[in-house]
């Protein structure tokens, strides 16, 4: 069976030594002013709404992260240890990260299944593996699949706390994909073919070996991947690289950015790989 | 490149689990035969010198070096499932992890967190949350067991390792894997235990769900692992996941709606999924959280579901709440205690129907074969139902 691609949604901000305010665009977006809710959770909002246009209320919701909710995480462990007090009740329970799905659910008004899943170097890659496996097996007809990462301030801190150096841009994201069983009635933007894991690299060739090779296909690497080895890809596949733009600012979902703007170019096969140190792989094909 | 795949029986082939009732499936099973145990009140100095949290953590395993006695506990719970399954390397190599929970590794995050404050000055500042990430527990995991397949990390509050456990079998099901490794983690942290307390939902006796003297529930230790995989039709008998269903309710991110809606219709769903009707369920096993509301909500929904209820019993006046990972914990128990003769009972626990017309099961007996009913409700309206059985399935013709 196939799974399309009917709505993407993202955003895409790098941040400086502010944060550019996002009450507004969550208001714009979902329609309403979502109140005591910390900057994952508008993040997961504003992409999430982008893409929920038609959006059926029985859809599934799954969020990823690279690094979760960290500013509710920090902020309660700042309530514990630094002022020696419990957590308020609210912020406890947001640092759950379900939290966002909650939230999503309540302002798109959906009552599907839902759920925050991650695989630490294959957060984007493992939400629509999951996603589209469900979608293949019957078990949901339509998922909202998402990535969001927030920074918190100070910037210096939130590049040591993610271990990059100090000259890396950092960026905030959140990116979303509408994804169906059925598209009759929909206009489609793209086709989800596959999200494939391989346990080592030879498994990642051979694949590769089987697959048919078109001539609009290009290749797009994971943030995992050095540059060495994109070379080799490069190579093996004899694909030309997808470039989107010029080096976008770190973030740990930057996956989601790649495949949301391919699926906006609108022509084209994407395959995307990315491993992890152990030398696990995943791929990603998308056709427009 | 969509290809239909095969679909396989997948059924429960070996489990570990370490709990407030000891270490080992056999000891837990042994510890259920007895009276469920008032938690053990833990003096947490952090933001009261008086404050005092009831907990029921882990037998035999005392609260130091946590980042050590995560990966101890895990290791070896891991290594319980996987002995008793009987895998291979090759086949321990190749298989898929799916690890369910509410904190993860959030106690070693707050011990590193506490070593940097004790140490902070002007020129150094501590900071809270290096290298953050849902999955670094399974990363561990996939490092310690060589594991080659894929890591999938559930966040979804109290039903997150009964998600990892849907997914897992749709997995193994989809002909994607051979092997499942389920795992759901629960261990004591500061933020879990200091957070129920803001909320005031804990009581410092034993659980008591649906009674009418319920007041709140007991915090617990527990982890556990579960091995998936296609049956080997060896003659055995084994229990399987016939069915499940998630849905989120949007009443309030904190509780059920008491109107029993959203949980009578996840039940719905599940028995819909496993095709079973709601006069056949054998057994009910409640979520139970033994608070005032949440447990009005449950019954609300399962009289909804049932005209009549089956027999209903609970875990948590046992092991106490573990959270994420109570959708493993007690479905091992609960599987585990049915293959060794008898209905887990709580004497004394909500023995009559009550306000809420609630009976739990007061005394054991035995149940050969059935479908049994596992139900969890968590924070963010999360809400699971699994049918699991273990009656013998024709896979594709009477259970598909």
């Amino acid at each position: 069976m196939t799974t399309y691609i009917v709505a993407v949604g993202s955003y895409y901000e790098p941040v400086g030594d502010e944060l550019p305010p996002l009450k507004k665009l969550v208001q714009e977006t979902v329609g309403s002013n979502i109140r005591r809710v910390g900057r994952f959770i508008q993040l997961a909002l504003i992409g999430g709404g982008r893409a929920s246009s038609q959006l059926s209320n029985e859809a599934a919701v799954y969020l990823t992260s690279g690094s979760g909710d960290v500013e509710a995480t920090v902020g309660v462990l700042n309530t514990i240890y630094r002022q020696a007090e419990p957590p308020r009740p609210l912020s406890f329970i947001n640092t759950v990260s379900n939290a966002a799905c909650f939230y999503i659910a309540q302002s798109l008004q959906l009552n599907g299944a839902s759920s925050f899943v991650s695989s630490r170097y294959f957060t984007v890659e493992t939400s629509l593996r999951v996603a589209l496996l469900a979608l293949e097996q019957g078990q949901q007809k339509a998922a909202l699949v998402g990535a969001v990462d927030s920074v918190v301030l100070p910037i210096e801190e939130h590049r040591q706390r993610l271990r990059i150096n100090a000259q890396t841009d950092v960026a905030e994201g959140s990116h979303w994909f509408q994804l169906v069983a059925d598209a009759s009635d929909r206009t489609v933007l793209a086709t989800l073919d596959a999200v494939q894991h391989f346990t080592d690299r030879e498994a990642l060739s051979a694949w590769l070996a089987e697959l048919p090779v078109e001539a609009d296909d290009c290749l797009a690497l994971g943030q995992s991947i050095e540059s060495d080895e994109a070379d080799h890809w490069l190579v093996e596949t004899g694909l030309p690289p997808f470039n989107f733009r010029e080096a976008p600012a770190y973030f740990k979902s930057l996956a989601g950015l790649v495949f949301c703007e391919f699926v906006r170019r609108g022509a084209g096969r994407l395959i995307y790989l990315n491993r992890d140190p152990v030398g696990r792989y995943m791929a990603v094909v998308i056709s427009c | 490149m969509n290809v239909t795949r095969p679909r396989h029986q997948a059924v429960f082939l070996g489990a570990g689990i370490h709990s407030s009732l000891g270490n080992g499936v056999e000891a837990n099973l042994a510890a259920l035969k007895t009276a469920p145990q008032a938690p053990t009140l833990l003096n947490n100095t952090v933001t009261d010198e008086a404050l005092q949290i009831p907990y029921k953590l882990l037998f035999e395993s005392p609260l130091t070096e946590l980042q050590h006695r995560l990966y101890r506990v895990i290791d070896d719970v891991a290594e319980q499932a996987l002995s008793d399954a009987g895998l291979s390397e090759s086949e321990r190599r190749n298989m898929s992890l799916y690890l369910g929970s509410s904190s993860f590794d959030i106690g070693v995050s707050e011990a590193d967190y506490q070593r940097q404050l004790a140490g902070e000055s002007e020129s150094c500042k501590a900071l809270a949350l290096l290298d953050p990430s849902m999955a670094n527990l399974a990363d561990y995991l996939v490092g310690s067991l060589g594991i080659r397949g894929e890591d999938v990390s559930f966040n979804t509050a109290c039903t997150a390792s009964a998600n990892a456990l849907l997914t897992a079998v749709a997995h193994v099901e989809a002909g994607l894997i051979d092997h499942a490794l389920v795992v759901g983690v629960e261990l004591y942290n500061d933020v879990t235990a200091l957070g129920f307390y803001s909320l005031d939902l804990l009581t410092r006796s034993v659980m008591r769900p649906f009674d009418s003297a319920r007041d709140g529930l007991v915090l617990g230790e527990g982890v556990s692992a579960l091995v998936i995989g296609r049956d080997p039709n060896d003659g055995r008998r084994r229990f399987h996941l016939r069915g499940g269903a998630n849905l989120c309710d949007t009443y309030s991110i904190t509780m059920s709606n008491v109107d029993g809606s959203a949980i009578a219709e996840v039940m719905t769903r599940a028995l819909a999924n496993a095709g079973v009707s709601a006069a056949e369920l054998d057994v009910i096993k409640v979520h139970g959280t033994a608070s005032l509301a949440n447990d009005e909500a449950e019954s609300v929904g399962m009289h909804a579901v049932f005209s009549s209820l089956p027999r209903v019993c609970a875990l948590k006046p046992f092991i106490g709440h573990t959270l994420g990972a109570c959708g493993l914990n007690e479905l091992i128990l609960f599987y585990r205690a049915i293959e060794a003769g008898f209905l887990i009972a709580t004497p004394g626990i909500s023995a009559d129907a009550g306000d809420l017309n609630v009976v739990l099961n007061q005394r054991l007996s035995s149940v050969e074969s059935g479908c049994f009913m596992l139900n969890y409700f968590g924070f963010g309206g999360n809400n699971t139902s699994l049918i699991i059985s273990n009656q013998v399935s024709h896979y594709g013709e009477d259970e598909s």
